[in-house]
């Protein structure tokens, strides 16, 4: 690592080239532009002082990199700032920005899911789908008394929407919160579920309901946290990538000896 | 004390309005006072001030420009608003009570037994 840096303002610059990657395409130029601006003179100042202490400009380039703080954490604080302050309508208020952007695609996914419960409850028997096999022909791979299939439009969409929204709604989070996306979805998948659970007794003797509720505790839950943080997680190596920094994290262990 | 992170970050906008009441200054200036005020007991990656400064300047607490001074580096000063001095103020108040209070429970003889 060393033999990388030939006079302190190589440190120096990379270490700002690594702490304003990850806000690339998050935080606005302008804003970016100024903690630069502002680190440079913090990190110079701090290279004067060691060297006065005596320390060669080398060491003292390290130990003012070492005392400003690890690039990713310190780009990290920054970017959850900001999206504290960002610019509000009234619901992002209320609910929190990050937990807005999360109710939009998980909240439209539960409606979804619910929406095709509800038709088939209220609109029983709906024509089945026999792939264009014959009844006769679809008895010859399942006997009685093995049940027919229900292979109905509305019980493909249903179970196809069961099984890839979670994934599509968390990378869609994880895009949009760059800040703990992990945490917006158990939030909202908590008030999501509470709902489902309702619409589930109110749709009681029939179980489709409830079934969907558990669902959505058991995969829905962990696998929209799983893909929201995954997704945050690329999109922040994408922007180092964009960057042309390596990894989203300087190397300051190796520059500490 | 340095090791106590959490404090130090909840009570980072008292810290920074107190050093900045005396006078505008730079980032780095501003941790550099803060400490020599605190005689080196709270230290902090210097980092991570940044983002509460930015914070604090959203809310209207504090305000920032660019000085140009001859023959130095450009900075981003900063100064205390009124509405800075009001909050800090309200803050120096809530942490002076706490103060009190916790001096109070950590003083207290325990009561005699029997």
């Amino acid at each position: 690592m060393e033999a990388e840096y030939r006079q302190p303002e190589d440190i120096i610059t990379d270490y700002l080239d690594y702490l304003c990657a990850p806000l690339v395409g998050v935080v606005p130029f302008e804003q970016r532009t100024r903690l630069r601006e502002e680190t440079l003179f913090h990190l110079e100042e701090l290279v004067e002082a060691y060297q006065r202490d005596g320390h060669a400009p080398m060491e003292a380039a390290r130990h003012a990199v070492y005392q400003y703080g690890e690039s990713h954490e310190v780009g990290q604080l920054f970017l959850e700032t900001w999206f504290a302050h960002q610019p509000q309508g009234k619901m992002a208020r209320i609910l929190g920005l990050a937990n807005l952007r999360t109710l939009i695609p998980f909240g439209i996914a539960t409606l979804f899911a619910t929406a095709l419960v509800q038709m088939r409850v209220f609109m029983p028997n709906p024509e089945p789908m026999t792939f264009g096999l014959s009844m006769a022909q679809i008895r010859q791979v399942l006997p009685e008394p093995l049940p027919l299939p229900d292979a109905s439009p509305l019980s493909v969409l249903l179970a196809l929407t069961m099984l890839i929204a979670p994934w599509i709604a968390g990378f869609y989070t994880g895009a949009m919160v760059p800040v703990r996306p992990a945490r917006a979805v158990y939030s909202i998948m908590t008030l999501l579920i509470i709902y489902t659970f309702v619409l589930g007794v109110l749709l009681l003797p029939t179980h489709e309901g409830l079934i969907v509720g558990i669902i959505q505790v058991f995969y829905w839950l962990p696998i929209g946290c799983l893909s929201a943080q995954t997704a945050a997680i690329v999109t922040w190596r994408r922007r180092c990538r964009f960057m042309l920094v390596s990894e989203p994290r300087f190397r300051l262990v190796a520059l500490r000896r | 004390m340095a090791d106590d992170k959490g404090l130090l970050r909840g009570n980072a906008t008292t810290l920074v309005l107190s050093v900045l009441r005396d006078g505008a200054r730079h980032g780095y200036d501003i941790a550099r006072e803060v400490e020599r005020r605190s005689e080196n007991s709270l230290t902090f990656k210097h980092g991570t001030l940044y983002p509460v400064l930015h914070a604090l300047e959203n809310e209207g607490l504090i305000a920032s420009e660019w000085e140009h001074p001859d023959g130095e580096r450009p900075r981003r000063v900063y100064r205390i608003t009124e509405t800075g001095l009001a909050e800090l103020e309200r803050c120096v108040r809530t942490w002076q009570e706490f103060a009190r209070a916790m001096e109070r429970v950590i003083s207290e003889p325990a009561p005699a037994k029997g």
